[in-house]
Protein backbone atom coordinates (compact mmCIF):
# COMPACT_ATOMS: atom_id res chain seq x y z
CA UNK A 1 0.00 0.00 0.00
CA UNK A 2 2.79 2.35 0.97
CA UNK A 3 4.64 1.47 -2.24
CA UNK A 4 1.55 2.33 -4.24
CA UNK A 5 1.32 5.71 -2.55
CA UNK A 6 5.00 6.41 -3.22
CA UNK A 7 4.52 5.45 -6.88
CA UNK A 8 1.49 7.71 -7.10
CA UNK A 9 3.42 10.55 -5.50
CA UNK A 10 6.27 10.13 -8.01
CA UNK A 11 3.79 10.03 -10.90
CA UNK A 12 2.02 13.15 -9.62
CA UNK A 13 5.34 14.91 -9.15
CA UNK A 14 6.34 13.99 -12.72
CA UNK A 15 2.99 15.26 -14.01
CA UNK A 16 3.48 18.54 -12.16
CA UNK A 17 6.96 18.93 -13.62
CA UNK A 18 5.68 18.21 -17.12
CA UNK A 19 2.93 20.76 -16.72
CA UNK A 20 5.40 23.42 -15.61
CA UNK A 21 7.84 22.65 -18.44
CA UNK A 22 5.05 22.79 -21.04
CA UNK A 23 3.93 26.15 -19.68
CA UNK A 24 7.47 27.50 -20.00
CA UNK A 25 7.89 26.02 -23.48
CA UNK A 26 4.71 27.71 -24.63
CA UNK A 27 6.38 31.07 -24.17
CA UNK A 28 9.49 29.94 -26.02
CA UNK A 29 8.46 27.93 -29.03
CA UNK A 30 8.03 30.91 -31.31
CA UNK A 31 11.49 32.20 -30.55
CA UNK A 32 13.13 28.77 -31.06
CA UNK A 33 11.24 28.31 -34.30
CA UNK A 34 12.48 31.65 -35.58
CA UNK A 35 16.06 30.62 -34.92
CA UNK A 36 15.63 27.22 -36.58
CA UNK A 37 13.97 28.83 -39.63
CA UNK A 38 16.75 31.41 -39.87
CA UNK A 39 19.43 28.71 -39.61
CA UNK A 40 17.72 26.68 -42.32
CA UNK A 41 17.43 29.60 -44.73
CA UNK A 42 21.00 30.78 -44.16
CA UNK A 43 22.34 27.28 -44.66
CA UNK A 44 20.85 27.29 -48.17
CA UNK A 45 23.28 30.06 -49.08
CA UNK A 46 26.14 28.48 -47.18
CA UNK A 47 25.96 30.55 -44.00
CA UNK A 48 26.09 28.73 -40.68
CA UNK A 49 24.47 30.17 -37.61
CA UNK A 50 25.79 29.19 -34.14
CA UNK A 51 22.91 26.70 -33.98
CA UNK A 52 23.96 25.08 -37.28
CA UNK A 53 27.58 24.97 -36.15
CA UNK A 54 26.67 23.24 -32.90
CA UNK A 55 24.57 20.64 -34.66
CA UNK A 56 27.39 20.05 -37.15
CA UNK A 57 29.95 19.63 -34.35
CA UNK A 58 27.71 17.06 -32.70
CA UNK A 59 27.44 15.12 -35.96
CA UNK A 60 31.20 15.24 -36.60
CA UNK A 61 32.27 14.09 -33.19
CA UNK A 62 29.43 12.93 -30.98
CA UNK A 63 31.65 11.60 -28.18
CA UNK A 64 33.67 14.76 -27.86
CA UNK A 65 30.47 16.70 -28.17
CA UNK A 66 28.89 14.83 -25.26
CA UNK A 67 32.05 15.19 -23.21
CA UNK A 68 32.27 18.88 -23.95
CA UNK A 69 28.63 19.28 -23.13
CA UNK A 70 29.06 17.63 -19.77
CA UNK A 71 31.87 20.05 -18.93
CA UNK A 72 29.85 23.04 -19.98
CA UNK A 73 26.50 21.76 -18.72
CA UNK A 74 26.24 24.40 -16.03
CA UNK A 75 26.72 27.25 -18.47
CA UNK A 76 24.40 25.63 -20.99
CA UNK A 77 21.57 25.28 -18.52
CA UNK A 78 21.96 28.92 -17.55
CA UNK A 79 21.81 29.95 -21.20
CA UNK A 80 18.65 27.92 -21.76
CA UNK A 81 16.99 29.27 -18.64
CA UNK A 82 18.06 32.79 -19.60
CA UNK A 83 16.40 32.39 -23.00
CA UNK A 84 13.22 31.13 -21.39
CA UNK A 85 13.17 34.14 -19.06
CA UNK A 86 13.76 36.55 -21.97
CA UNK A 87 10.92 34.99 -23.94
CA UNK A 88 8.64 35.34 -20.93
CA UNK A 89 9.60 38.99 -20.48
CA UNK A 90 8.86 39.69 -24.15
CA UNK A 91 5.53 37.93 -23.83
CA UNK A 92 4.60 40.35 -21.06
CA UNK A 93 5.45 43.50 -23.01
CA UNK A 94 2.02 44.84 -22.11
CA UNK A 95 3.14 45.04 -18.46
CA UNK A 96 6.89 45.56 -18.70
CA UNK A 97 8.44 48.87 -19.70
CA UNK A 98 12.06 47.69 -19.61
CA UNK A 99 14.11 44.77 -18.38
CA UNK A 100 17.76 44.16 -17.73
CA UNK A 101 19.99 41.22 -16.96
CA UNK A 102 21.79 42.36 -13.85
CA UNK A 103 25.56 42.48 -13.72
CA UNK A 104 26.70 40.41 -10.78
CA UNK A 105 29.99 38.93 -9.60
CA UNK A 106 28.22 35.56 -9.63
CA UNK A 107 26.52 33.77 -12.54
CA UNK A 108 23.09 34.15 -10.93
CA UNK A 109 20.07 34.58 -13.16
CA UNK A 110 19.00 37.96 -11.78
CA UNK A 111 16.81 40.38 -13.71
CA UNK A 112 15.74 43.93 -13.02
CA UNK A 113 12.27 44.72 -14.31
CA UNK A 114 10.61 48.11 -14.75
CA UNK A 115 6.84 47.82 -14.81
CA UNK A 116 4.69 50.18 -16.86
CA UNK A 117 2.50 50.47 -13.79
CA UNK A 118 3.94 49.26 -10.51
CA UNK A 119 1.12 47.56 -8.64
CA UNK A 120 0.73 44.44 -6.53
CA UNK A 121 -1.38 42.88 -9.30
CA UNK A 122 1.19 43.54 -12.02
CA UNK A 123 4.01 42.26 -9.83
CA UNK A 124 1.97 39.11 -9.26
CA UNK A 125 1.51 38.64 -13.02
CA UNK A 126 5.28 38.69 -13.47
CA UNK A 127 5.82 36.43 -10.47
CA UNK A 128 3.51 33.88 -12.17
CA UNK A 129 6.53 32.83 -14.23
CA UNK A 130 8.51 32.03 -11.09
CA UNK A 131 5.52 30.16 -9.63
CA UNK A 132 5.79 27.76 -12.56
CA UNK A 133 9.57 27.75 -12.85
CA UNK A 134 10.01 27.00 -9.15
CA UNK A 135 8.05 23.78 -9.60
CA UNK A 136 10.85 22.38 -11.74
CA UNK A 137 13.71 20.64 -9.95
CA UNK A 138 16.42 22.65 -11.74
CA UNK A 139 15.14 25.83 -10.11
CA UNK A 140 16.88 24.80 -6.90
CA UNK A 141 20.29 24.83 -8.61
CA UNK A 142 19.52 27.62 -11.05
CA UNK A 143 17.26 30.05 -9.22
CA UNK A 144 15.79 32.94 -11.19
CA UNK A 145 15.35 36.23 -9.36
CA UNK A 146 13.18 39.15 -10.47
CA UNK A 147 13.83 42.55 -8.95
CA UNK A 148 11.28 45.27 -9.63
CA UNK A 149 12.93 48.63 -10.09
CA UNK A 150 11.32 52.05 -10.55
CA UNK A 151 12.43 53.70 -13.78
CA UNK A 152 14.17 56.54 -11.94
CA UNK A 153 16.55 54.04 -10.28
CA UNK A 154 17.59 52.18 -13.42
CA UNK A 155 20.70 54.33 -13.78
CA UNK A 156 21.79 53.19 -10.31
CA UNK A 157 21.75 49.49 -11.22
CA UNK A 158 24.73 47.79 -12.78
CA UNK A 159 23.34 46.04 -15.81
CA UNK A 160 24.94 43.39 -17.95
CA UNK A 161 22.53 43.81 -20.83
CA UNK A 162 19.21 45.40 -21.62
CA UNK A 163 16.56 42.94 -22.77
CA UNK A 164 14.59 44.30 -25.71
CA UNK A 165 11.01 43.97 -24.54
CA UNK A 166 9.03 45.15 -27.59
CA UNK A 167 9.39 43.58 -31.03
CA UNK B 1 -0.02 25.91 18.30
CA UNK B 2 0.17 28.75 20.81
CA UNK B 3 3.97 28.86 20.75
CA UNK B 4 3.90 29.52 17.00
CA UNK B 5 1.30 32.25 17.42
CA UNK B 6 3.33 33.78 20.24
CA UNK B 7 6.44 33.78 18.06
CA UNK B 8 4.47 35.37 15.22
CA UNK B 9 3.21 38.06 17.60
CA UNK B 10 6.74 38.61 18.88
CA UNK B 11 8.03 39.14 15.34
CA UNK B 12 5.10 41.41 14.52
CA UNK B 13 5.86 43.50 17.63
CA UNK B 14 9.49 43.76 16.60
CA UNK B 15 8.45 44.91 13.12
CA UNK B 16 5.94 47.42 14.44
CA UNK B 17 8.48 48.84 16.90
CA UNK B 18 11.19 49.50 14.33
CA UNK B 19 8.60 50.69 11.82
CA UNK B 20 7.25 53.25 14.28
CA UNK B 21 10.70 54.38 15.39
CA UNK B 22 12.47 54.34 12.04
CA UNK B 23 9.98 55.21 9.32
CA UNK B 24 11.38 54.53 5.86
CA UNK B 25 14.55 52.95 7.27
CA UNK B 26 15.74 49.40 7.87
CA UNK B 27 13.15 48.04 5.48
CA UNK B 28 15.35 45.02 4.79
CA UNK B 29 14.92 43.99 8.41
CA UNK B 30 11.24 44.91 8.42
CA UNK B 31 10.55 42.75 5.38
CA UNK B 32 12.42 39.84 6.90
CA UNK B 33 10.48 40.22 10.15
CA UNK B 34 7.16 40.21 8.27
CA UNK B 35 8.09 37.01 6.47
CA UNK B 36 8.91 35.41 9.79
CA UNK B 37 5.49 36.44 11.08
CA UNK B 38 4.00 34.62 8.08
CA UNK B 39 6.08 31.49 8.49
CA UNK B 40 5.12 31.10 12.16
CA UNK B 41 1.46 31.66 11.39
CA UNK B 42 1.70 28.97 8.73
CA UNK B 43 3.29 26.60 11.23
CA UNK B 44 0.55 27.52 13.68
CA UNK B 45 -2.16 26.54 11.18
CA UNK B 46 -0.39 23.26 10.46
CA UNK B 47 -0.13 22.48 14.18
CA UNK B 48 -3.77 23.48 14.65
CA UNK B 49 -4.67 20.87 12.02
CA UNK B 50 -2.24 18.27 13.31
CA UNK B 51 -0.16 18.33 10.12
CA UNK B 52 3.62 18.32 9.98
CA UNK B 53 4.72 20.71 7.23
CA UNK B 54 8.39 20.58 8.21
CA UNK B 55 10.58 23.41 9.38
CA UNK B 56 12.86 24.44 6.50
CA UNK B 57 11.69 26.93 3.88
CA UNK B 58 11.83 24.22 1.23
CA UNK B 59 9.80 21.73 3.26
CA UNK B 60 7.14 24.29 4.08
CA UNK B 61 6.93 25.43 0.48
CA UNK B 62 6.52 21.89 -0.77
CA UNK B 63 3.78 21.21 1.75
CA UNK B 64 1.65 24.32 1.33
CA UNK B 65 2.07 25.11 -2.38
CA UNK B 66 -1.32 24.39 -4.03
CA UNK B 67 0.43 23.45 -7.29
CA UNK B 68 2.61 20.77 -5.69
CA UNK B 69 1.49 17.19 -5.84
CA UNK B 70 1.80 15.51 -2.50
CA UNK B 71 1.52 18.75 -0.52
CA UNK B 72 0.22 17.96 2.97
CA UNK B 73 -1.52 21.27 3.63
CA UNK B 74 -2.41 23.04 0.41
CA UNK B 75 -3.46 26.62 0.92
CA UNK B 76 -5.49 28.69 -1.54
CA UNK B 77 -3.76 30.10 -4.63
CA UNK B 78 -4.22 33.63 -3.33
CA UNK B 79 -2.76 32.80 0.07
CA UNK B 80 0.12 31.00 -1.61
CA UNK B 81 0.83 34.06 -3.76
CA UNK B 82 0.91 36.22 -0.62
CA UNK B 83 3.18 33.82 1.27
CA UNK B 84 5.56 33.32 -1.66
CA UNK B 85 5.77 37.07 -2.29
CA UNK B 86 6.75 37.60 1.34
CA UNK B 87 9.40 34.92 0.92
CA UNK B 88 10.75 36.55 -2.26
CA UNK B 89 10.93 40.02 -0.73
CA UNK B 90 12.62 38.74 2.42
CA UNK B 91 15.09 36.92 0.19
CA UNK B 92 15.74 40.16 -1.69
CA UNK B 93 16.43 41.82 1.66
CA UNK B 94 19.28 39.37 2.21
CA UNK B 95 20.45 39.47 -1.38
CA UNK B 96 23.00 42.09 -2.29
CA UNK B 97 25.64 42.87 -4.85
CA UNK B 98 23.88 44.73 -7.62
CA UNK B 99 23.01 48.11 -6.15
CA UNK B 100 24.48 50.78 -3.92
CA UNK B 101 23.25 51.08 -0.30
CA UNK B 102 20.89 53.95 -1.04
CA UNK B 103 19.22 52.17 -3.97
CA UNK B 104 19.07 48.97 -1.94
CA UNK B 105 17.14 50.72 0.81
CA UNK B 106 14.78 52.44 -1.64
CA UNK B 107 13.93 49.11 -3.25
CA UNK B 108 13.36 47.50 0.14
CA UNK B 109 11.14 50.42 1.13
CA UNK B 110 8.94 49.88 -1.95
CA UNK B 111 8.81 46.18 -1.15
CA UNK B 112 7.87 46.92 2.46
CA UNK B 113 4.60 48.38 1.22
CA UNK B 114 4.01 45.12 -0.67
CA UNK B 115 4.99 42.93 2.28
CA UNK B 116 2.59 44.75 4.59
CA UNK B 117 -0.25 44.17 2.15
CA UNK B 118 0.61 40.51 1.55
CA UNK B 119 0.76 39.77 5.26
CA UNK B 120 -2.61 41.46 5.83
CA UNK B 121 -4.13 39.27 3.10
CA UNK B 122 -2.50 36.14 4.47
CA UNK B 123 -3.78 36.84 7.98
CA UNK B 124 -7.31 37.28 6.65
CA UNK B 125 -7.05 33.91 4.92
CA UNK B 126 -5.64 32.17 7.97
CA UNK B 127 -8.49 33.51 10.09
CA UNK B 128 -10.99 31.98 7.67
CA UNK B 129 -9.15 28.69 8.15
CA UNK B 130 -9.82 28.81 11.88
CA UNK B 131 -6.54 30.19 13.15
CA UNK B 132 -7.32 32.26 16.27
CA UNK B 133 -5.43 35.44 15.42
Amino acid sequence: MEKLEVSKHIADHRAGQLKAILYLLQTNLDEFKDEVDRSYELLKIGEKTPLSQKIEQSLDNPIESIFGMSIAIDAQVRIIVDRIVRAFIKSRANLIEAAFKTKLPTADLHYCIVLKKDSTQNRAKVFEFLDQYDLIDISENYPVIFQFVPVELVSEIEVQEEIIVGK
Amino acid sequence: MQRFLDQAAHNQDFHDSIDATFQGKYCDWKNTALFYVAIHLMKGLAHHRGIDIGSSHQEIEKNVNPDRHGAKMRISKGAWSDYKSLFRYSHAARYDGFSNPSTFQTLRSLEHRECTLHLQNLKKYLKTQGLPI
